[in-house]
């Protein structure tokens, strides 16, 4: 286990260090020079010199990068050009809303997705199993913003039950958060009717059944215990859609997160916003990913030994 | 009696029509195409499929007005015979609008998946070919370029090309290629331990002799299969940029960018929003459901 995590600590390090480069590459060949449009149309070619020489742009690129690495280790990730606030400050302050909305249709969507898979799974073969299977397939097909912009449409204009704008209060995130979780449901949903359609066959299932235990005991005792591990692999990887979908919803229903924040700073060419904003989300992503790794590593010891020499 | 005795004379029946070339062969392929006839869902994705193909090649010929046409008196109109799904903020045709959408859309699925395909081949199978050093390479790369969500990727990517059909072709079939590398330089590493590459590796064959010839052939079902199921999310990624306004140019009808467009007026015309969105949905359940089948009949040990 020991040797594992270190190899697989060493493997994030050299991702992390290929993240901040091609970072940093795709960023600073944008066309533009971010100078000219921060300041509009003041065009005086001194102040511009100035402004590039206070802001470092006027130095060979390796060294902008060093600088860069040196601040992301620290972490200072610079100045907002039109925000004209510390970069961390605002993604930490964005961060807090996508992670409460992201955990509420993470609840959400895997209530609803085990839910169904099981059902599914039970009855399967019965018109309760197509029917949940062929929405499962239209929840996986259907994008996250046009779910949202319906959701508004229904519950916000026409039945008038919920808001559809902003984050005053908590009845705010419930329309976004089924929205984001809506695809992710549906794929837990999936994964939950193979897994545990997989552990009903097995012997030791029919021995529960046998030995006269209850249907409701065989079903969410033995067999879903069982039937957990892939559905928590998957959990863990594909929580990637949670966050693509808070990119996507957040600016439909205007909630100031992570998601809303790259989108905005990409339509006012915000540099350091975007530059920021991006490593952050892709760094959580792979430690993420870590986790996931090394825990499953730490439950199943198979895949300490296949991968880790 | 004579049932028994029918045990032998089969086996003698079967000796002559080999000899004879009475005996149906069938290709793996053909088995496979067998297969999948016979799922009538896959089918039916298929002739969807089919479908989509035509609205965008006679898209000219079937759409009842000119996308692009402006007709500001007759802004947001309502569902009527002239206008089947009503008209958008400028007074132009929906349904003419869907109809040359289908062009982006299907366009974008399909060039960036081959682009992303490609890439993954050929970064895929040397890794897998030569290993040691340059596979440990390549495979870290791999994991850079997986860790970012891609969705962030292709937004990054858009931001420094520019929008643009051409640019969305490049943006996704950049993003997508680390699954595929990652897929075939597995089947790679497998396929270069077996006897007939080691045969033309004795009797001289050259590196991209064996990996064109030889190897990348062996894999062409899982090809297909990388290629069919990854349309449907390069559609969507596609459907995404155009959303947040970083897909095609102003004026060119996509499926995402009306959704982003019909947001403002859902209090006025409810149908402009969810047309463009079941125009999607269409599509990609249509090729999620074919490239499942397909998958299923090219490798029916995948089935469960």
């Amino acid at each position: 286990m020991l040797r594992y995590t270190a190899k697989r600590l060493l493997q994030t390090v050299i991702v992390l260090i290929g993240i901040t480069l091609v970072t940093f590459i795709l960023l600073n060949i944008v066309p533009g020079d971010p100078v000219n449009l921060m300041l509009g149309k003041i065009s005086d070619p001194e102040t511009i010199a100035r402004i590039r020489h206070e802001m470092g742009l006027d130095r060979p690129w390796h060294q902008q990068y060093i600088d860069f690495l040196v601040g992301v280790i620290k972490g200072d990730l610079g100045t907002s050009y039109f925000l004209k606030e510390s970069v961390v400050d605002i993604i930490n302050r964005s961060f807090i809303i996508t992670l409460k909305l992201a955990g509420f249709s993470f609840v959400f969507a895997m209530a609803l997705g085990l839910v169904c898979g099981i059902v599914s799974a039970v009855h399967r073969g019965k018109a309760l199993d197509s029917g949940l299977m062929t929405l499962a397939l239209l929840g996986i097909s259907a994008p996250a913003f046009w779910v949202a912009i319906i959701l508004q449409i229904v519950f916000g204009l026409k039945l008038d039950l919920l808001p559809i704008s902003g984050i005053d209060s908590g009845l705010c995130y419930i329309l976004p958060a089924i929205a984001i979780g809506s695809r992710y449901a549906a794929s837990i949903a999936r994964i939950t009717r193979t897994s545990m359609l997989d552990v009903i066959r097995q012997d030791y299932i029919r021995t529960a059944r046998a030995k006269g235990l209850s249907e409701r005991l065989v079903i969410y005792k033995h067999a879903l215990k069982n039937a957990m591990i892939p559905i928590v692999t998957m959990a863990g990887l594909q929580l990637s859609y949670l966050l693509t979908g808070s990119i996507l919803v957040e600016t439909v229903f205007s909630i100031p997160g992570i998601g809303k924040l790259i989108v905005d700073s990409m339509l006012t060419r915000d540099l350091p916003l975007i530059q920021g904003t991006v490593m952050y989300v892709a760094t959580l992503f792979v430690l993420i990913n870590l986790i996931v790794d090394l825990s499953y590593a730490f439950l199943d010891p198979k895949i300490r030994y296949e991968k880790g020499d | 009696m004579k049932r028994l005795l029918s045990i032998f004379t089969k086996t003698h029946d079967f000796v002559d029509d080999t000899l004879n070339n009475n005996v149906e062969y069938t290709s793996y392929y053909a088995d496979s195409l067998k297969r999948l006839k016979k799922n009538k869902a896959v089918m039916i994705s298929f002739i969807v499929i089919v479908i989509l193909c035509l609205m965008a090649i006679l898209a000219p010929l079937i759409s009842p007005y000119d996308p692009n046409q402006t007709v500001l008196e007759d802004d947001l109109l309502s569902v009527s015979w002239q206008h089947w799904f009503g008209t958008d903020e400028y007074g132009r045709d929906i349904l003419s609008r869907i109809i040359y959408g289908t062009r982006v859309s299907l366009s974008v699925g399909i060039v960036s998946v081959f682009i992303s395909t490609f890439i993954g081949i050929v970064i895929g199978s040397i890794a897998g070919y030569y290993g040691g050093a340059v596979d440990s390479f390549l495979s870290r790369m791999i994991e850079i370029f997986s860790a970012f969500p891609e969705l962030i990727f292709a937004i990054g990517l858009m931001f420094v090309l520019g929008p643009g059909i051409i640019n969305l072709f490049i943006a996704i079939g950049l993003i997508r290629w680390t699954e595929t590398a990652r897929l075939i330089r597995g089947q790679v590493m497998q396929i270069k331990e077996r006897e007939f590459v080691k045969g033309c590796v004795a009797s001289g064959g050259t590196d991209f002799w064996i990996i064109t010839k030889h190897i990348l052939p062996n894999c062409l079902s899982t090809i297909i299969i990388i290629i069919t199921l990854g349309i449907p999310g390069a559609i969507m990624s596609e459907a995404s940029l155009s959303f947040i306004g970083l897909g095609v140019q102003a004026p060119q009808a996509s499926w995402g960018s009306m959704i982003n467009a019909a947001q403002s007026y859902i209090r006025f015309n409810t149908v402009y929003s969810v047309i463009p969105g079941i125009a999607i949905i269409i599509t990609v359940l249509a090729f999620n459901i074919f490239g499942d089948g397909l998958r299923d009949a090219l490798d029916p040990r995948l089935k469960n």
